[in-house]
């Protein structure tokens, strides 16, 4: 009986913190000289969090899912199977995401609308986020996880 | 302790050789040409067009931001111009000289659209890519200036490029990929020397079987992944437009190319006791069979 209390209880909970938690989108605003413009709708519980998911988001879509629209990464960087890449290269994401290195390749992040609840009452924020494209296709292609341009 | 010594030793000798086993692999040579019409003077284009240039460069500059350099073109053709060979032949015929010549692998043509109107100008280029063995298309994309009030065509050229320049190289390099895990294409021509006993249809080797049916499964064998393409087979000739082969060597990872497949085709032949001539040019192996 405690052991069913608890699951149930772990249950409810998953579905507290996903249901806070919206799903971040991202769009594509403009290209620049090696670098892209990307318009990112981010959730998170304070407004900080939210502001630094944004510029996360938008890396994690550059690398694999792709920007359609636009010209410097229409197709995913690395590719859409990010479970097993990031299994793969794990020192790597590790570092990326985990330790936030992603921070040192965003160029610009204007939030673009408050800090509010949106119809379905999760808290969001607006940003325009800049991505030095360059800079993140090099340091892939000097890890190895990407190949760089030729054979 | 002298075992130990003599242990750390082994492992230090073992990835010495590891790291001396890493080839680099030999890259493609790209060169990238102007679109010219038939009868227009490819070596005039570029001396009386400046946009063309502005075109051609800015092209060359996307590659070199990833780290490629490309074969000049402007150089192979000032050493064209200067060599006899060229001064009798067409137009056409010059460019496609050229192009073997070079020695490139693949060349990337640019052909530019000026649009001129009074609500502003604009430049469309269109830039294709070619794999010079094959015909085989890698990339093409089309670039816009967007209109604006300027006569500077060249500037608007480079707008035009920078609009689809990522992209093109994005597209190359999924080509690139996938010649890194199913191999590089070669075109293989088997042929007769006019006074040869044998045609397609002669009974060689040890099974009896007919010439053609002998060199289909040994290249069944040995294309890379089992992939090749035979474009047809006559009693005279046997053509394979498209037989993939590794980029390095499976048995020593060496660099492997269509000259070391010619070879493993000299040895076959001489298998089944036959006396062979090999021409190689870029990615196209020709066998003569005598």
């Amino acid at each position: 009986m405690r052991l069913m209390t608890r699951n149930f209880l772990l249950l409810l909970l998953s579905f507290v913190v996903f249901g806070l938690r919206g799903q971040d989108k991202v769009s594509y605003v403009s290209d620049g000289t090696e670098n892209i413009s990307l318009r990112v709708l981010s959730y998170g519980k304070k407004s900080k969090e939210a502001m630094d998911n944004a510029e996360k988001v938008a890396i994690q879509t550059i690398l694999f899912r792709g920007i359609p629209g636009s010209n410097q990464v229409e197709y995913p960087m690395i590719g859409v199977n990010e479970k097993e890449i990031q299994e793969q290269h794990r020192v790597y994401f590790k570092e990326l995401f985990d330790k936030e290195r992603y921070h040192s390749f965003i160029i610009s992040n204007v939030p673009i609308s408050r800090f509010e609840k949106d119809a379905t009452k999760k808290k969001r924020i607006i940003v325009d986020v800049k991505v030095n494209i360059r800079a993140l296709r090099l340091d892939l292609e000097q890890n190895g996880i990407i190949r760089k341009f030729g054979f | 302790m002298r075992k130990s010594i003599l242990s750390v030793l082994f492992c230090c000798m073992s990835a010495f050789c590891m790291w001396a086993q890493d080839v680099v692999t030999v890259q493609p040579k790209i060169m990238v040409i102007p679109y010219t019409k038939e009868g227009e003077d490819i070596r005039s284009i570029l001396e009386q067009d400046v946009n063309k240039r502005v075109t051609l460069a800015k092209i060359k500059e996307a590659f070199d931001s990833r780290g490629f350099t490309t074969v000049d073109f402007t150089a192979r053709l000032k050493a064209a111009s200067q060599s006899a060979v060229f001064k009798e032949e067409n137009q056409s015929d010059l460019k496609a000289q050229l192009i073997e010549l070079s020695g490139a692998d693949i060349y990337v043509e640019a052909e530019m659209d000026i649009l001129l109107s009074e609500t502003g100008n604009s430049v469309k280029v269109i830039v294709s890519a070619y794999d010079i063995s094959t015909g085989a298309s890698l990339a093409n994309k089309v670039g816009e200036s967007g209109k604006f009030y300027t006569e500077d065509i060249g500037k608007l050229a480079s707008k035009a490029i920078e609009s689809c320049a990522e992209e093109f190289l994005n597209t190359i390099q999924m080509k690139f990929n996938d010649i890194v895990e199913n191999g590089r294409s070669v075109m293989i021509n088997f042929g007769f020397d006019q006074n040869s006993a044998y045609s397609m249809s002669s009974e060689v080797g040890n099974q009896g079987l007919q010439l053609s049916d002998e060199i289909e499964l040994w290249m069944e064998e040995h294309a890379y992944k089992n992939n090749y393409h035979i474009q047809g087979t006559t009693d005279t000739q046997m053509i394979f437009d498209e037989v993939r082969i590794p980029l390095k060597d499976p048995k020593n990872q060496s660099n492997y190319n269509s000259n070391k497949f010619g070879l493993a085709i000299f040895k076959f032949m001489r298998s089944l006791g036959l006396q062979i001539q090999r021409d190689i040019k870029g990615t196209t192996i020709y066998i003569t069979i005598m």
